[in-house]
């Protein structure tokens, strides 16, 4: 009963694809999963510094695009792993782009990689509750 | 020493003949035209004087000689000074030929040797500028295909994002459709549903593949390692998935389960991906009997070990098994017709990008086969 009232953490993915969109958010939906969807990396920098001056809740975990309309994804894995407020936000790369080499970027890592092919929206759900939980 | 061998194999008066004791000889350096490095004459104007002034020396000598003995100089002294003079130059200007004809025949030879290295030269130079031309050509060519190959390959990295969004987008319809995200389907609905799935399955599968290949073609990396994996729940995963498989031709895939927890830094999804490979493989390619696998400790590493009862491989295809991409060997396709050939290739990658190692032993072809994968433990 506990559980039940305790609120969950917000998931944010970082996704500019109306179709991927559609589909995630359907499936967080029936898993009652509290998803946010960035559409532009910009935005989600400003979010990242918003956290930053504690003007809002840190997440549970955040998804990342590589390839966005307007920067690359890599910029706000940066601006959350940079920062010694931000550093520990779980944030994973979810891209159907293959894994650029992270050594090469200043030392910054995500804390996973996932194909965005490779997972169905169901096994994504799975990865999002082992997470949060 | 071959100069010497000649002089003694010569006879006087043959062509060659040179008698390297004769002063003139030694000082005209054995050209008729060159000249002496004492007087700096002509070797026949030399020759020349030398006769004049022997000659003169003999009649004065005859003539004070006779005129000392007779107190004159009779006409018998005078004839038979002349007559010995037009001897003696007789015999003279007969050996100072032999030798210019000797050294005429030695400039001739080396003249000739000279044309013929000349030649010989002249036909190694073109040779050689054809054969530089040659390896130009390839070598352009060669250049040119991978210059090609690179552009190809750069176009498919480039295109990847396009590639697999539509295919992410459609996989997920699906999974959503057969979860109920969309409502129940009939059950025919539902069947038709999972085949497409296997059909877009398969279709992800193979673009991944190609990209992979596309990937190690250009150096560039194709994992994420991450720290803390344990390989034996994705070694379980993967024989579960391929029990059906196997018990539906009548063999077994068997894994034996340690007691101790392996821990390795991988990326969990490119690992799976290169050992199902290796185990579908091993069931594929066996007609009786079965896979078995084992995990052991080998000099601080992890070693898996996939023996299989199967077709096996001949000595001469274990040498590049896993630097091939798209070839098979012939009784590989007897035995599984429809194969492309890039599995052992991607696997050998994948596993080489965890700083592993794989490699194979067979006794030959319809003696089985088994392969040894080699990861690093993590500390714990």
């Amino acid at each position: 009963m506990a559980d039940k009232n305790k609120k969950q953490k917000k998931v944010i993915l970082v996704e500019d694809n109306p179709a991927i969109i559609e589909i995630y958010t359907t499936a967080f939906k029936i898993a009652h999963i509290n998803a946010e969807f960035i559409t532009l990396g910009r935005e989600a920098i400003e979010r990242v510094k918003k956290i930053r001056e504690g003007k809002e809740e840190k997440p549970g975990l955040v998804f990342i695009d590589l390839i966005l309309s307007d920067i690359n994804g890599i910029e706000i894995l940066k601006e959350i792993k940079g920062n010694s407020k931000t550093k520990d936000i779980t944030s994973f790369i979810l891209s159907n782009y293959s894994p650029p080499d992270f050594q090469k970027t200043e030392q910054i890592k995500p804390d996973r990689f996932i194909l965005k092919t490779s997972v169905t929206p169901t096994q994504l759900v799975k990865i999002v509750k082992e997470q949060l939980n | 020493m071959e100069k010497v061998e000649k002089i003694q194999g010569a006879k006087i008066g043959r062509p060659g003949y040179i008698n390297e004791n004769c002063w003139l000889v030694k000082n005209l350096n054995y050209s008729p035209y060159n000249r002496c490095q004492h007087c700096d004459q002509k070797f026949r104007n030399c020759l020349f004087l030398h006769y004049q002034t022997i000659s003169l020396a003999l009649i004065l000598f005859l003539l004070v000689l006779s005129f000392l003995i007779e107190g004159k100089i009779s006409k018998l002294i005078i004839i038979s000074v002349f007559t010995l003079v037009i001897v003696y130059g007789y015999f003279f200007n007969k050996s100072t030929d032999k030798i210019i004809k000797a050294n005429f025949a030695q400039r001739e030879a080396k003249e000739a040797l000279e044309e013929l290295t000349k030649n010989l030269q002249k036909k190694v130079d073109e040779q050689t500028k054809e054969i530089r031309k040659a390896y130009d050509v390839e070598k352009g060519a060669r250049m040119e295909l991978e210059a090609l190959g690179n552009a190809k390959n750069q176009f498919m990295l480039a295109i990847q994002h396009h590639l697999r969004t539509p295919l992410t987008s459609m996989n997920g319809y699906v999974d959503l459709l057969l979860s109920g995200a969309y409502g129940k389907q009939p059950k025919k609905t539902k069947d038709v549903i999972e085949k497409f799935k296997n059909s877009t399955g398969k279709l992800i599968k193979m673009v991944n593949e190609f990209l992979d290949i596309t990937q190690f073609q250009l150096g560039k990396k194709v994992v994420s390692l991450r720290p803390g994996v344990e390989i034996l729940p994705i070694l379980d995963d993967i024989v579960k998935d391929l029990v059906f498989e196997a018990e539906s031709k009548g063999i077994y895939i068997k894994l034996n389960k340690p007691e101790k927890t392996y821990i390795i830094e991988a990326d969990p999804e490119k690992l799976k991906l290169a050992l199902f490979n290796l185990f579908d493989n091993a069931i594929k390619y066996t007609q009786e009997g079965g896979v078995n696998i084992k995990l052991q400790d080998k000099d601080g590493k992890l070693q898996i070990e996939i023996k299989d009862t199967g077709i096996g491989i001949s000595q001469e295809n274990i040498k590049n098994l896993f630097g091939r991409t798209f070839e098979r060997s012939d009784i590989a396709k007897r035995t599984f017709a429809t194969g492309r050939g890039i599995g052992l290739y991607i696997s050998s990658q994948i596993i080489q990008a965890h700083n592993g190692k794989v490699w194979v032993e067979s006794e030959g072809e319809g003696k089985g086969s088994t392969f040894h994968i080699e990861f690093p433990v993590e500390e714990k």
